[in-house]
Protein backbone atom coordinates (compact mmCIF):
# COMPACT_ATOMS: atom_id res chain seq x y z
CA UNK A 1 0.00 0.00 0.00
CA UNK A 2 1.27 3.46 -0.87
CA UNK A 3 2.41 5.51 2.11
CA UNK A 4 0.84 8.95 1.64
CA UNK A 5 1.25 11.86 4.01
CA UNK A 6 -2.09 13.65 4.10
CA UNK A 7 -2.03 17.14 5.63
CA UNK A 8 -5.57 18.52 5.54
CA UNK A 9 -6.03 17.22 2.02
CA UNK A 10 -2.50 18.03 0.87
CA UNK A 11 -1.25 14.60 -0.21
CA UNK A 12 2.49 13.99 -0.35
CA UNK A 13 4.39 10.87 -1.30
CA UNK A 14 7.67 12.37 -0.17
CA UNK A 15 8.43 13.10 3.47
CA UNK A 16 11.14 15.61 2.82
CA UNK A 17 10.53 19.30 2.29
CA UNK A 18 13.27 21.46 0.85
CA UNK A 19 14.26 25.03 1.61
CA UNK A 20 15.52 27.16 -1.26
CA UNK A 21 17.94 29.39 0.65
CA UNK A 22 21.68 29.76 0.34
CA UNK A 23 22.35 27.60 -2.69
CA UNK A 24 25.52 28.59 -4.54
CA UNK A 25 23.40 28.98 -7.65
CA UNK A 26 19.61 28.88 -8.00
CA UNK A 27 20.02 26.93 -11.24
CA UNK A 28 20.82 23.91 -9.02
CA UNK A 29 17.31 23.94 -7.58
CA UNK A 30 15.59 21.67 -10.13
CA UNK A 31 18.26 18.97 -9.74
CA UNK A 32 18.20 19.24 -5.96
CA UNK A 33 14.43 18.89 -5.88
CA UNK A 34 14.63 15.90 -8.16
CA UNK A 35 17.44 14.24 -6.18
CA UNK A 36 15.62 14.73 -2.87
CA UNK A 37 12.26 13.55 -4.19
CA UNK A 38 10.64 16.52 -2.47
CA UNK A 39 7.28 17.81 -3.66
CA UNK A 40 7.40 21.05 -1.66
CA UNK A 41 9.90 23.88 -1.54
CA UNK A 42 9.89 26.91 0.73
CA UNK A 43 10.64 30.47 -0.36
CA UNK A 44 10.88 33.81 1.44
CA UNK A 45 9.37 37.21 0.62
CA UNK A 46 11.71 40.18 0.38
CA UNK A 47 11.82 43.62 -1.18
CA UNK A 48 12.29 43.66 -4.94
CA UNK A 49 15.91 44.30 -5.89
CA UNK A 50 15.80 47.09 -8.46
CA UNK A 51 19.51 46.57 -9.01
CA UNK A 52 18.93 42.96 -10.07
CA UNK A 53 15.43 42.91 -11.54
CA UNK A 54 15.82 39.73 -13.61
CA UNK A 55 16.56 37.37 -10.69
CA UNK A 56 13.41 35.37 -9.99
CA UNK A 57 13.66 32.20 -7.94
CA UNK A 58 10.22 31.03 -9.02
CA UNK A 59 11.55 30.52 -12.55
CA UNK A 60 13.85 27.77 -11.21
CA UNK A 61 11.08 25.81 -9.46
CA UNK A 62 9.45 23.10 -11.61
CA UNK A 63 5.73 23.63 -12.17
CA UNK A 64 4.73 20.37 -10.47
CA UNK A 65 6.41 21.39 -7.19
CA UNK A 66 4.32 23.07 -4.51
CA UNK A 67 5.59 26.39 -3.21
CA UNK A 68 5.29 27.05 0.51
CA UNK A 69 6.18 30.67 1.32
CA UNK A 70 7.51 31.43 4.76
CA UNK A 71 7.00 34.55 6.83
CA UNK A 72 10.67 35.01 7.69
CA UNK A 73 11.45 38.59 8.60
CA UNK A 74 8.26 38.83 10.66
CA UNK A 75 8.79 39.90 14.28
CA UNK A 76 5.19 39.54 15.40
CA UNK A 77 1.87 38.05 14.34
CA UNK A 78 0.71 41.17 12.51
CA UNK A 79 3.79 41.20 10.29
CA UNK A 80 3.51 37.46 9.66
CA UNK A 81 -0.11 37.82 8.54
CA UNK A 82 0.88 40.68 6.25
CA UNK A 83 3.68 38.63 4.66
CA UNK A 84 1.40 35.61 4.28
CA UNK A 85 -1.14 37.65 2.35
CA UNK A 86 1.55 39.16 0.12
CA UNK A 87 2.89 35.66 -0.56
CA UNK A 88 -0.57 34.39 -1.38
CA UNK A 89 -1.09 37.25 -3.81
CA UNK A 90 2.23 36.43 -5.44
CA UNK A 91 1.75 32.73 -6.02
CA UNK A 92 -1.88 31.84 -5.34
CA UNK A 93 -1.11 29.28 -2.66
CA UNK A 94 -2.88 28.54 0.58
CA UNK A 95 0.28 27.06 2.14
CA UNK A 96 2.18 29.19 4.62
CA UNK A 97 5.03 28.41 6.96
CA UNK A 98 4.79 30.81 9.87
CA UNK A 99 8.19 31.95 11.05
CA UNK A 100 8.27 34.72 13.65
CA UNK A 101 11.65 35.53 15.13
CA UNK A 102 12.74 38.30 17.45
CA UNK A 103 15.93 36.69 18.74
CA UNK A 104 18.78 37.62 16.43
CA UNK A 105 21.46 35.41 17.95
CA UNK A 106 19.81 31.99 18.04
CA UNK A 107 16.95 32.79 15.65
CA UNK A 108 14.53 31.03 17.96
CA UNK A 109 10.83 31.39 17.11
CA UNK A 110 8.36 33.30 19.25
CA UNK A 111 5.76 30.67 20.07
CA UNK A 112 3.22 33.13 21.48
CA UNK A 113 3.15 35.37 18.41
CA UNK A 114 3.23 32.27 16.18
CA UNK A 115 0.07 30.89 17.80
CA UNK A 116 -1.66 34.24 17.28
CA UNK A 117 -0.70 34.28 13.60
CA UNK A 118 -1.91 30.67 13.26
CA UNK A 119 -5.34 31.67 14.49
CA UNK A 120 -5.72 34.60 12.11
CA UNK A 121 -4.42 32.76 9.04
CA UNK A 122 -6.29 29.52 9.68
CA UNK A 123 -9.53 31.53 9.89
CA UNK A 124 -8.65 32.94 6.47
CA UNK A 125 -8.33 29.39 5.11
CA UNK A 126 -4.57 29.19 4.90
CA UNK A 127 -2.96 25.79 5.49
CA UNK A 128 -0.78 26.89 8.37
CA UNK A 129 2.58 25.27 9.18
CA UNK A 130 3.99 26.94 12.31
CA UNK A 131 7.73 26.80 12.91
CA UNK A 132 8.13 26.60 16.68
CA UNK A 133 10.21 25.80 19.71
CA UNK A 134 9.27 22.27 20.74
CA UNK A 135 6.86 22.96 23.58
CA UNK A 136 3.71 20.99 24.34
CA UNK A 137 1.54 23.87 25.55
CA UNK A 138 2.42 26.05 22.58
CA UNK A 139 1.85 23.17 20.16
CA UNK A 140 -1.61 22.63 21.70
CA UNK A 141 -2.36 26.34 21.26
CA UNK A 142 -1.30 26.15 17.60
CA UNK A 143 -3.36 23.02 17.01
CA UNK A 144 -6.40 24.65 18.61
CA UNK A 145 -5.76 27.76 16.51
CA UNK A 146 -6.07 25.67 13.33
CA UNK A 147 -2.51 24.65 12.42
CA UNK A 148 -2.43 21.72 9.99
CA UNK A 149 1.00 20.50 11.13
CA UNK A 150 3.57 21.45 13.74
CA UNK A 151 7.15 22.23 12.79
CA UNK A 152 9.44 22.07 15.84
CA UNK A 153 13.09 22.94 15.43
CA UNK A 154 15.61 20.14 15.93
CA UNK A 155 18.25 22.72 16.88
CA UNK A 156 18.72 26.37 15.93
CA UNK A 157 18.42 27.28 12.25
CA UNK A 158 21.46 26.57 10.13
CA UNK A 159 23.50 24.94 12.89
CA UNK A 160 23.48 21.40 11.45
CA UNK A 161 23.52 20.08 15.04
CA UNK A 162 20.63 17.65 14.64
CA UNK A 163 17.89 16.64 17.05
CA UNK A 164 18.99 18.42 20.20
CA UNK A 165 15.32 18.91 21.11
CA UNK A 166 14.66 15.18 20.65
CA UNK A 167 12.96 14.52 23.99
CA UNK A 168 10.57 17.45 23.53
CA UNK A 169 9.80 16.47 19.93
CA UNK A 170 8.95 12.94 21.12
CA UNK A 171 6.39 14.46 23.49
CA UNK A 172 4.81 16.35 20.57
CA UNK A 173 4.65 13.16 18.52
CA UNK A 174 2.95 11.40 21.43
CA UNK A 175 0.50 14.14 22.39
CA UNK A 176 -0.29 16.29 19.35
CA UNK A 177 -2.41 14.51 16.81
CA UNK A 178 -1.09 16.46 13.87
CA UNK A 179 1.84 15.71 11.55
CA UNK A 180 5.08 16.70 13.31
CA UNK A 181 7.65 17.97 10.82
CA UNK A 182 11.13 18.70 12.14
CA UNK A 183 12.34 21.97 10.71
CA UNK A 184 15.75 23.52 11.30
CA UNK A 185 18.94 22.07 12.65
CA UNK A 186 18.98 18.78 10.80
CA UNK A 187 22.53 18.57 9.51
CA UNK A 188 22.99 14.97 8.42
CA UNK A 189 20.89 12.31 6.74
CA UNK A 190 21.22 10.24 9.93
CA UNK A 191 19.43 13.05 11.84
CA UNK A 192 16.58 12.96 9.31
CA UNK A 193 16.43 9.16 9.50
CA UNK A 194 16.20 9.36 13.28
CA UNK A 195 13.36 11.89 13.09
CA UNK A 196 11.33 9.58 10.88
CA UNK A 197 12.20 6.55 13.04
CA UNK A 198 10.79 8.45 16.04
CA UNK A 199 7.50 8.96 14.22
CA UNK A 200 7.87 12.43 12.76
CA UNK A 201 5.73 12.78 9.65
CA UNK A 202 8.43 14.55 7.63
CA UNK A 203 11.50 16.74 7.81
CA UNK A 204 12.34 20.11 6.33
CA UNK A 205 15.93 20.48 5.08
CA UNK A 206 17.82 23.48 3.74
CA UNK A 207 21.26 24.26 5.16
CA UNK A 208 22.39 20.63 5.33
CA UNK A 209 22.01 20.41 1.55
CA UNK A 210 22.95 23.94 0.56
CA UNK A 211 26.12 23.92 2.68
CA UNK A 212 27.30 20.55 1.37
CA UNK A 213 30.19 20.48 -1.10
CA UNK A 214 27.95 18.35 -3.32
CA UNK A 215 24.34 19.47 -2.73
CA UNK A 216 22.85 17.09 -5.28
CA UNK A 217 24.53 14.01 -3.82
CA UNK A 218 23.52 15.19 -0.34
CA UNK A 219 19.91 15.60 -1.49
CA UNK A 220 19.96 11.97 -2.68
CA UNK A 221 21.40 10.90 0.68
CA UNK A 222 18.57 12.67 2.50
CA UNK A 223 15.98 11.02 0.25
CA UNK A 224 17.36 7.58 1.13
CA UNK A 225 17.68 8.38 4.83
CA UNK A 226 14.11 9.66 5.08
CA UNK A 227 12.79 6.60 3.26
CA UNK A 228 14.77 4.30 5.58
CA UNK A 229 13.55 6.08 8.69
CA UNK A 230 9.94 6.01 7.59
CA UNK A 231 10.02 2.32 6.59
CA UNK A 232 11.62 1.31 9.87
CA UNK A 233 8.99 3.28 11.80
CA UNK A 234 6.23 1.51 9.88
CA UNK A 235 7.91 -1.87 10.35
CA UNK A 236 8.26 -1.44 14.12
CA UNK A 237 11.39 -2.03 16.14
CA UNK A 238 12.32 -5.17 18.04
CA UNK A 239 12.65 -4.99 21.80
CA UNK A 240 15.90 -3.97 23.41
CA UNK A 241 17.35 -5.91 26.33
CA UNK A 242 20.30 -5.72 28.70
CA UNK A 243 21.43 -9.31 28.23
CA UNK A 244 22.47 -10.77 24.88
CA UNK A 245 20.03 -12.89 22.92
CA UNK A 246 21.79 -15.19 20.48
CA UNK A 247 20.88 -14.94 16.83
CA UNK A 248 22.42 -18.36 16.09
CA UNK A 249 21.13 -21.51 17.85
CA UNK A 250 22.84 -22.25 21.18
CA UNK A 251 22.58 -26.00 20.59
CA UNK A 252 24.24 -28.46 18.20
CA UNK A 253 27.79 -27.20 18.75
CA UNK A 254 30.73 -29.34 17.51
CA UNK A 255 32.27 -31.48 20.30
CA UNK B 1 5.51 65.04 -6.09
CA UNK B 2 7.20 62.32 -4.08
CA UNK B 3 6.37 58.71 -3.27
CA UNK B 4 8.29 56.13 -1.25
CA UNK B 5 9.36 52.89 -2.91
CA UNK B 6 10.77 50.25 -0.57
CA UNK B 7 11.60 53.01 1.89
CA UNK B 8 13.32 55.31 -0.61
CA UNK B 9 11.86 58.58 -1.80
CA UNK B 10 11.34 58.94 -5.55
CA UNK B 11 10.07 61.76 -7.71
CA UNK B 12 6.99 61.02 -9.75
CA UNK B 13 4.96 63.14 -12.13
CA UNK B 14 1.26 63.98 -11.92
CA UNK B 15 -1.36 61.45 -13.09
CA UNK B 16 1.07 58.52 -13.34
CA UNK B 17 -0.26 55.04 -12.76
CA UNK B 18 1.52 52.67 -10.39
CA UNK B 19 2.17 50.33 -13.35
CA UNK B 20 3.82 53.02 -15.47
CA UNK B 21 5.88 54.39 -12.62
CA UNK B 22 7.14 50.96 -11.50
CA UNK B 23 7.90 49.98 -15.08
CA UNK B 24 9.97 53.15 -15.45
CA UNK B 25 12.18 52.10 -12.54
CA UNK B 26 12.65 48.53 -13.75
CA UNK B 27 9.83 46.48 -12.24
CA UNK B 28 7.92 44.06 -14.45
CA UNK B 29 4.45 43.85 -12.91
CA UNK B 30 4.39 40.07 -13.30
CA UNK B 31 7.57 39.52 -11.30
CA UNK B 32 6.32 40.37 -7.83
CA UNK B 33 3.65 41.93 -5.66
CA UNK B 34 3.00 45.58 -4.88
CA UNK B 35 1.51 47.05 -1.74
CA UNK B 36 0.34 50.67 -1.82
CA UNK B 37 -0.18 52.16 1.64
CA UNK B 38 -0.34 48.58 3.06
CA UNK B 39 -3.04 47.49 0.56
CA UNK B 40 -2.07 44.69 -1.82
CA UNK B 41 -2.66 45.68 -5.43
CA UNK B 42 -3.59 42.96 -7.87
CA UNK B 43 -1.64 43.00 -11.13
CA UNK B 44 -4.64 44.36 -13.02
CA UNK B 45 -5.12 47.13 -10.44
CA UNK B 46 -1.64 48.56 -11.04
CA UNK B 47 -2.82 50.24 -14.23
CA UNK B 48 -5.82 51.80 -12.49
CA UNK B 49 -4.11 53.21 -9.40
CA UNK B 50 -2.88 56.78 -9.94
CA UNK B 51 -0.11 57.67 -7.52
CA UNK B 52 -0.58 60.52 -5.05
CA UNK B 53 1.98 62.59 -3.22
CA UNK B 54 3.15 60.71 -0.13
CA UNK B 55 2.07 57.25 -1.28
CA UNK B 56 4.20 54.43 0.11
CA UNK B 57 4.85 51.48 -2.17
CA UNK B 58 6.35 48.18 -1.12
CA UNK B 59 7.49 46.09 -4.05
CA UNK B 60 8.14 42.48 -3.12
CA UNK B 61 9.17 39.20 -4.64
CA UNK B 62 10.20 35.70 -3.66
CA UNK B 63 13.77 34.84 -2.83
CA UNK B 64 15.45 31.69 -1.55
CA UNK B 65 14.54 30.81 2.02
CA UNK B 66 14.06 27.85 4.31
Amino acid sequence: MEDILNIQGLELKSRIMIGSGKFPNNSLIPEIISASGSEIITVAVRRFDFGNPKENIISFIPKNIKIMPNTSGARNAVEAVRIAKIAQAACATDLIKIEIITDNKYLLPDNYETAKACETLAKENFKVFPYMNADLSAARDMKNAGACAIMPLGSPIGTNRGLEAKAMIEILIEEIKLPIIVDAGIGKPSHACKALEMGCAAVMINTAISSSKNPILMAQAFKNAVAAGRKSFLAGFGETSKAAKASSPLTGFLE
Amino acid sequence: MKVKVNGQEKEVGQNVSAANFLSSIGFDKNSGVVECNLKILKTEELDKVVLKDGDSLEVLRFVGGG
